[in-house]
C-alpha cells in the first residue's frame, strides 16, 4: 500500500554479513520504503534511537552482540520498544531459539535461506501495521489540537467576560481606579474609565509612559515608585496612601492597593492596582487638624493682635503660601498679621501693605469684602492684569514678583460685623483654591472673628471701667468745689450772724450758696447726659422746628451772658430762612448754649460772635464763630474728647461740654467738627438732617 | 489764696476776711508767684493742686527755689489726699475739699495768729 502524503517508511535492516544485506535489499527495494542498514547489535541501537523505524529485520547470529541481545535493549527503551522485530535465522527449527526469540520482544521471524515473497508479504504486513498506527495517531493529535485551539478561545472568552465583569465591577465604585501596568516598563496596560473624571486627564494623556512618576508629588514619588517595584507576586498584596496631581493643578490623596501576579505562560509579572480617591477624607482630617490648632493658638492670647499673627502662622504652609489678615479699626484697615511660607517675601508682602494700604472705600478686594461681608475667590490669577485690576493692584509685575497662582478674601464676621478680612494666597505651591478651600477659610474666619470680637468686648469693657472711673473721679473733685462753696458760706452765715454782717452781706452769702447750688446741679446734669449718650439711651423728642427760631432763641438766652462782657452775637440766617430741621428742641438749645457759651467764653471782652445757618444737600450745618485765641492743631482732634478742656480755662467746666454736643448732635443723625487757627478764632460746625417738609406730623418721641 | 475756682476762691478770701485777715488772691500758680513778688510777705499760702498754666505741685517747686519765699509756710488745700501727701514734705498743712470753715480758719490760725490780731487793731 502507498504510504500517506507521500513519506517513505523506514525499514532498519541488521545483519554482519554484507552480502546478506544486499540480497535483503534487493528483495524490498521499494520506493515507498527508505532501507537502513546496519552492520552490528550497536549500530542497529543507534540507528534506532534516531530513526522512526516502521520494522527491523534483525539477523540473530553475529559477533559482539546478537540478535536476541538487540531486541532486549530495543524492548527496554521507551522510544523502541513498541517497533516491530522480524528475527532473521538459519536454526529456526529448533523449536527452543523460536522461543528465546519471541521472548526477546521479536513480533516474527524469517527462516534462512530468505524466500523473496515471503519477506516482502510479511514486511509489507508490519509496514501497514506501522502506517495505521502512524495515522491513527496522527489523527489522534489533530484531534488534541483542534480540542486544545478550541478550549484556548474558550478561555480567552471567559478571560473577556471575566474582564468585563471586573471592569464593570470597579468602574462601579465612583471613586476608585483600577489599573494595572508593566512594571518594567511602568507603562499603564488598562486603567478604569473613572480615572478620566476623577484625575481628569485624557486616555491618551494616561497611557503615557512616565503616567506615575509624572503625577506624583515630589515628596510622595521615591516613595510609590519604590512600591511599584518592591510588589511581587510572591510578597503579600500591600497598599499606600500618596498624592496625586490631577489636571489643573488638583492635588488628589490617593489610597493605593497594589497586587502583582505572574502571567500564566512565563515569568513575565503584572502589576494591579486599586487607587482609591480618599482627597475627601484627608481634607476633612486636615481641616480638623487645621481648626483645632486655630482654635488652640487663638485661645492662647487675650490680646488679638498676637492672635492674629499666630494665627496667620497656622494658617501658612497648611491653608495657603501667604496669608495676610487686614483689620478693620474706626474708619480705617489696618494690617494685623502677614504670613509667608518664604521670609523674604513676607517682608515684601509687608512693604507692599505699606505703600498700598487698604483704602475702605475701594471697589474691589479687601476692602470689597470687608463692605460686603461676603468672601471672595480667584481659583485662577495667571490674568496677571486682570487680576491686579480687580484687586486694585497699581502694578500687575508685583503681582507676578509674588507668584500668585490662585486667591481668597475671606471676611472675619461676629454679631452681624465685618471686623476683618483674611487674604489667602497660593503662590509656591501652585495649588489652585477651590470652593472647598473656601469653606474651610470662612470656618477659620468665624473661629478668629469671635477672638477679635471677644478682645473687643474686652476692651471695650475696660475702656467702660476706665470711664466709670474717670466720672467719679470728676464727681469727687468736680461736686467738692461747689460743695465747698456751699459749706463755708453755711458756716459764715452761723458765725456772721444777722447782727453783725447786715442784709448785704448776708445776701452775698447766700448768693454763693445759690450759684454753687446750680452749678452742682448743671454738673449732674451733664454727668447724666454723658451717660446717657454713652449707653445710647438718649431720649429724643424729635419735632419740626425753623432752625432760625433755634438760632434766636438761642441767642436771646446767651445774650446777658454776652453783654457782661460786651460782646455781640450776631446771628446770620438770610441763606436758610424757613428751613426746617427735625430735632429736640432742647436739646439742640442744650449744644447752642455751649457752643455759644463758649465762645463767649473765649472771646475778649467788646469782641463778637458769629452764628451762621447754611442749608447744604439734605443737611442743615449751623458755624458758631468765636474771635478767641484759637486752638493748637495738634489739639484740634481731642476737642469733642470728654474732659478735654482749654488749657488756660480748665476747670472752669465739667470738661464734658463738647462731648454732650457731639454726642446730642450724633443722635440726630449729624455731624460737629470744628476749623481754627491760633490768634484768630475758631468755628465750631454741626449739621441737623432737613425735616421732611411732606410730612408735618410730628413722629413719635423716640429713644437713640 | 490760689485757686482757680472763682466760687471757692471769693468764699475763703470772704471767710478770713470775716475773720480780720487781709487776703491777697490768685488765679494759678504763676499768678500766685506774680503776685508774691508786688505783696508784703504773707503769714501763709492757701494752695489748691490742680490749676491750669502751673498747678500746686509746680508753684510749690518754684517757691522753694526762691530765698526770700522758700520759708513761707503752705496750706494745701485739695480733693485730693493723694495729692496733697506727695507734697506732704514741703507743704506745712492740708485742708481737704469740701471745706470746714473752722478746720481752715485753724490751719490758717497756726501761722498767722499775731497777724489777724494786728489786721483788727487799725
Amino acid at each position: 500500500m502507498a504510504t500517506p502524503k507521500g513519506a517513505a517508511v523506514n525499514i532498519l535492516l541488521v545483519d554482519d554479513r554484507p552480502e546478506n544485506l544486499v540480497s535483503l535489499k534487493a528483495i524490498l527495494s521499494s520506493a515507498d520504503y527508505r532501507l537502513i542498514t546496519a552492520s552490528s547489535g550497536e549500530e542497529a541501537l543507534k540507528i534506532a534511537l534516531r530513526e522512526d523505524l516502521a520494522v527491523i529485520l534483525l539477523d540473530v547470529v553475529m559477533p559482539s552482540m546478537d540478535g536476541f541481545e538487540v531486541a532486549k535493549h530495543l524492548k527496554k527503551i521507551e522510544r523502541t520498544s513498541r517497533v516491530p522485530v522480524i528475527f532473521l535465522t538459519a536454526v529456526a527449527t529448533e523449536v527452543r531459539q523460536i522461543y528465546l526469540a519471541y521472548s526477546a520482544g521479536a513480533v516474527d521471524y524469517l527462516i534462512k535461506p530468505l524466500d523473496t515473497a515471503i519477506v516482502r508479504m510479511k514486511v509489507a504486513v508490519f509496514v501497514d501495521l506501522y502506517l495505521q498506527r502512524r495515522e491513527v495517531e496522527r489523527q489522534a493529535r489533530i484531534l488534541r489540537e483542534n480540542e486544545r485551539r478550541e478550549y484556548e478561545l474558550r478561555l480567552a472568552e471567559l478571560r473577556v467576560a471575566s474582564d468585563n465583569r471586573y471592569r464593570k465591577l470597579v468602574e462601579g465604585i465612583d471613586h476608585a481606579i483600577a489599573w494595572s501596568m508593566d512594571p518594567a516598563t511602568a507603562r499603564l496596560s488598562f486603567i478604569s474609565r473613572q480615572a478620566e473624571r476623577i484625575m481628569g486627564y485624557s486616555a491618551e494623556e494616561l497611557s503615557q509612559p512616565d503616567f506615575w512618576a509624572r503625577h506624583v508629588p515630589l515628596e510622595d514619588r521615591d516613595r510609590v515608585l519604590q512600591a511599584f517595584r518592591a510588589a511581587s507576586p510572591d510578597s503579600a498584596d500591600q497598599s499606600i496612601e500618596h498624592g496625586f496631581l490631577a489636571a489643573g493643578r488638583r492635588r488628589l490623596w490617593l489610597h493605593t492597593g497594589l497586587s502583582a501576579v505572574r502571567e500564566a505562560e512565563g515569568a513575565r509579572r503584572e502589576l494591579h492596582g486599586i487607587s482609591i480617591d480618599v482627597t475627601n477624607l484627608k481634607r476633612a482630617e486636615e481641616a480638623e487638624q487645621v481648626l483645632a490648632q486655630v482654635v488652640s493658638v487663638l485661645a492662647e492670647s487675650f490680646d488679638y493682635e498676637t492672635a492674629m499673627t499666630s494665627l496667620a502662622q497656622v494658617v501658612v504652609p497648611r491653608l495657603a503660601d501667604w496669608c495676610v489678615i487686614d483689620v478693620t479699626s474706626e474708619d480705617s484697615v489696618r494690617q494685623a498679621a502677614v504670613a509667608h511660607v518664604d521670609p523674604a517675601k513676607a517682608q515684601l508682602a509687608r512693604e507692599l501693605a505699606r505703600r498700598h494700604p487698604v483704602n475702605p472705600d475701594e471697589p474691589y478686594g479687601v476692602a470689597r469684602v470687608l463692605r460686603s461681608g461676603k468672601a471672595e475667590i480667584y481659583p485662577d490669577v495667571s490674568d496677571a492684569e486682570w487680576v491686579a485690576k480687580e484687586l486694585g493692584i497699581e502694578h500687575p509685575a508685583v503681582l507676578r514678583e509674588l507668584g500668585a497662582v490662585s486667591y481668597m478674601i475671606v471676611p472675619l464676621r461676629a454679631r452681624g460685623h465685618t471686623l476683618a478680612a483674611m487674604t489667602l494666597v497660593s503662590s509656591e505651591s501652585q495649588r489652585r483654591f477651590e470652593p472647598r478651600d473656601l469653606v474651610l477659610a470662612e470656618e477659620v474666619g468665624v473661629r478668629a472673628a469671635l477672638v477679635i470680637d471677644n478682645a473687643r468686648l474686652y476692651q471695650g469693657a475696660q475702656r467702660a471701667t476706665a470711664a466709670r472711673e474717670d466720672i467719679l473721679r470728676t464727681v469727687s473733685h468736680d461736686l467738692k468745689n461747689p460743695l465747698s462753696v456751699i459749706m463755708t458760706s453755711t458756716e459764715r452765715l452761723t458765725k456772721v450772724g444777722v447782727a453783725e454782717g447786715g442784709v448785704s452781706q448776708t445776701k452775698k452769702i447766700s448768693d454763693a450758696i445759690r450759684r454753687a447750688s446750680q452749678r452742682m446741679i448743671r454738673l449732674i446734669d451733664e454727668l447724666l447726659d454723658m451717660e446717657r449718650i454713652e449707653a445710647h439711651h438718649l431720649f429724643l423728642d424729635r419735632r419740626d422746628h425753623e432752625a432760625a427760631s433755634l438760632v434766636s432763641d438761642s441767642v436771646e438766652l446767651l445774650e446777658p451772658l454776652a453783654s457782661e462782657k460786651s460782646i455781640t452775637i450776631r446771628a446770620d440766617m438770610e441763606a436758610a430762612r424757613s428751613v426746617r430741621v427735625q430735632c429736640d428742641r432742647n436739646r439742640i438749645l442744650q449744644v447752642f448754649a455751649n457752643l455759644v457759651g463758649n465762645a463767649i467764653k473765649f472771646t475778649p471782652e467788646g469782641g463778637s460772635v458769629i452764628v451762621r445757618v447754611t442749608q447744604q444737600a439734605g443737611v442743615v450745618l449751623f458755624a458758631i464763630t468765636d474771635d478767641g485765641a484759637g486752638i493748637a492743631p495738634d489739639q484740634l482732634p481731642h476737642v469733642f474728647d470728654r474732659y478735654w478742656q482749654a488749657r488756660e480755662t480748665a476747670h472752669l467746666g465739667t470738661g464734658l461740654g463738647l462731648a454732650i454736643v457731639k454726642g446730642i448732635v450724633e443722635a440726630h443723625g449729624g455731624r460737629t467738627w470744628v476749623e481754627s487757627e491760633v490768634g484768630k478764632g475758631s468755628t465750631f460746625f454741626f449739621t441737623l438732617p432737613r425735616a421732611n417738609t411732606l410730612d408735618d406730623q410730628p413722629p413719635p418721641p423716640q429713644v437713640v | 489764696v490760689v485757686e482757680d475756682d472763682p466760687d471757692i476762691r471769693e468764699s475763703i478770701k470772704d471767710a478770713l476776711e470775716d475773720q480780720g485777715y487781709r487776703v491777697a488772691t490768685a488765679v494759678n500758680g504763676r499768678d500766685g508767684l506774680r503776685s508774691l513778688g508786688q505783696m508784703d510777705r504773707p503769714c501763709t499760702i492757701l494752695l489748691d493742686l490742680m490749676m491750669p498754666v502751673m498747678s500746686g505741685g509746680e508753684f510749690v517747686l518754684a517757691l522753694r527755689q526762691t530765698e526770700i519765699l522758700a520759708t513761707i509756710p503752705i496750706i494745701v488745700v485739695s480733693a485730693w489726699p493723694d495729692e496733697a501727701a506727695k507734697l506732704q514734705d514741703q507743704t506745712q498743712g492740708y485742708v481737704k475739699k469740701p471745706i470746714e470753715l473752722q478746720g481752715l480758719l485753724d490751719a490758717v490760725a497756726r501761722f498767722c495768729a499775731g497777724d489777724a490780731t494786728e489786721a483788727e487793731v487799725p
